[in-house]
């Protein structure tokens, strides 16, 4: 690819992210609010601690007891990155969940918008084919997307850290300890990045679909995306009595996470076992695992025929 | 003098009605072509089809191209403004230079701002918050800044005041307008083209050449 191509793909996916602003505002705002009441957390348990309190209560909310907490300088390096990995990947999923939904909202509207309000005809005026076009949407969806929510992460978890690094000084747990294991933290983001990108794979062919039906509906193209795979399910439980296809849907968002990471779920649930989260989570076996899957080349073979089917709908159905 | 566009038996149906019925017609390049009809005589459908946003029938080459499968192609050497401002509302004006500039070899970023400067329009305003006058304005800033081999113009002056439909029809002519280029214009109403129209029925044509004195007789 040439310098010209680079900067016109460039450009089409900033042009994405001028449209639509919730792509890089929602990620920030819930980010700040997050922010805001960890600061307020914080705040209210050093108002509250005092050497002689050991139990610390706030209104309404969580409850929890200075003894439970570490002394981070006992903690073994395999706790330590446990620790840190936790913290990491449920902040990331949390983002990642709030960003499956606005990257969902995002596609319903990424080929039917611009036919509502007639642009396309500007759009169409100028020398990018229909499936450059769709394609940009769709990179938007998954590369673009999923780089500016894991900036956001990254930069919240930092956040998070300066304040967290506050609190145990305050409270004595010698957190300091953490900034002498920036590979924990490194190895985390790595991995959550790696996570997204699975995930990403496994979701192509739903929002494939979805740019299939933003490309299709002459209105209301959440219907579309929603009634035909809900008429699906209704049609096969009434003929056949069985829910084949809505397995296979609910299946294809969540079976990439055993694939991609070495998870044993249990060990997530029992209590203070840090040290078993550390280093078993992945291994070069996962890229294996996941390339061998079955599901990642059908999936892609589907979303292959749906962006096929949006491009050439975009070709032929260019005014509503 | 070569063809710019050739149409033989171009026949476009939307379901029942016919919009248009195997017209055959020939555009040559460095002219000023009008396209006139009343409302409804099939004018749009031809730009359309000329410039690849809809399908067709019959055979139709522009500069070379099928529009149907080579739009993007074409749109390298063909510019075009429909009918009414199609900008979007969320588009800021920078980011639409910007935009065109990235996207559009022949275009100008210096002829834009020339445009632009004798407009009210400011690079930080959105599309949204400009009157229709300067959305059209602004559309024709973009793409007469563009050095294409056909302009296509669908009723483009309709959100503009009097002064300044003038002054975009002289500066079309002078700025815009040499032998290389050619346009395609289309009205409801005629314009004061020195040539007779050369098809038969509806929609005809009316074509002239680069006129001596452009506005005196290039006017609506």
């Amino acid at each position: 690819m040439n310098a010209v191509d680079m900067r016109i793909n460039k450009t089409l996916i900033r042009r994405e992210f001028w449209e639509n602003r919730s792509l890089w505002l929602v990620p920030m705002v819930f980010a700040a609010i997050l922010t805001v009441l960890s600061v307020y957390m914080l705040v209210a348990v050093l108002v509250n601690h005092s050497g002689a309190v050991n139990n610390i209560d706030i209104d309404n909310g969580p409850h929890f007891q200075i003894s439970d907490m570490p002394d981070l300088r006992d903690a073994s390096d395999a706790e330590i990155n446990g620790f840190v990995r936790v913290v990491t990947f449920s902040l990331s999923f949390m983002f990642s969940r709030l960003m499956l939904i606005v990257t969902f909202f995002y596609l319903l509207d990424s080929l039917y918008a611009d036919r509502r309000d007639r642009s396309v005809l500007f759009w169409r005026s100028m020398p990018v084919s229909d499936t450059r076009t769709v394609l940009s949407k769709l990179a938007t969806a998954v590369i673009g997307v999923t780089v500016v929510a894991f900036a956001v992460t990254v930069a919240f978890e930092l956040v998070l850290l300066v304040l967290g690094l506050i609190l145990g000084a305050a409270l004595g747990t010698h957190p300091f300890v953490l900034l002498a294991h920036p590979g924990a933290f490194l190895s985390s983001w790595l991995l959550v990045a790696w996570g997204e990108l699975v995930q990403a794979l496994w979701y192509l062919p739903i929002f494939a679909w979805v740019m299939l039906a933003s490309s299709w509906a002459k209105k209301t193209p959440f219907l579309w995306t929603v009634l035909v795979p809900v008429g699906i399910i209704v049609a096969e439980a009434w003929v056949f009595h069985t829910g084949y296809f809505a397995r296979m849907v609910a299946h294809q968002t969540v079976d990439w996470l055993p694939l991609a990471y070495n998870f044993e779920p249990l060990a997530m649930k029992s209590s203070h076992s840090f040290a078993e989260v550390g280093g078993e989570l992945f291994g070069i076996g996962n890229i294996g695992k996941v390339l061998a899957a079955p599901r990642l080349w059908i999936g892609a073979a589907v979303a292959a025929v749906f962006i096929y089917g949006a491009i050439e709908l975009r070709r032929k159905r260019s005014e509503i | 003098m070569s063809m710019l566009v050739k149409a033989k038996g171009l026949t476009k149906r939307y379901g029942a009605l016919t919009a248009l019925d195997h017209v055959d017609f020939e555009i040559e390049e460095g002219r000023i072509v009008g396209l006139i009809g009343p409302n409804g005589a099939g004018k749009t459908t031809a730009l359309k089809a000329i410039l690849g946003l809809t399908d067709f029938e019959g055979e139709l080459d522009v500069l070379g191209h099928d529009p149907r499968g080579d739009r993007h192609e074409l749109m390298r050497q063909v510019c075009f403004i429909a009918d009414v401002a199609v900008l979007p509302r969320w588009l800021r004006v920078s980011n639409a230079i910007e935009y065109v500039e990235a996207v559009h070899p022949g275009f100008s970023r210096e002829r834009a701002m020339h445009f632009l400067e004798r407009t009210k329009i400011k690079q930080r305003s959105k599309v949204g918050e400009l009157s229709k006058g300067m959305v059209t304005q602004l559309h024709l800033a973009l793409i007469m800044a563009i050095d294409a081999k056909l302009l296509v113009l669908d009723e483009p002056t309709l959100g503009l005041d009097i002064l300044y439909r003038k002054e975009f029809y002289t500066s079309l002519l002078n700025d815009y307008f040499d032998a290389q280029r050619t346009i395609l214009k289309c009205s409801a109403r005629s314009c004061s083209c020195s040539r007779a129209p050369h098809a038969r029925s509806w929609p005809s044509w009316a074509s002239c050449t680069p006129p001596a004195s452009p506005t005196s007789s290039w006017r609506r």
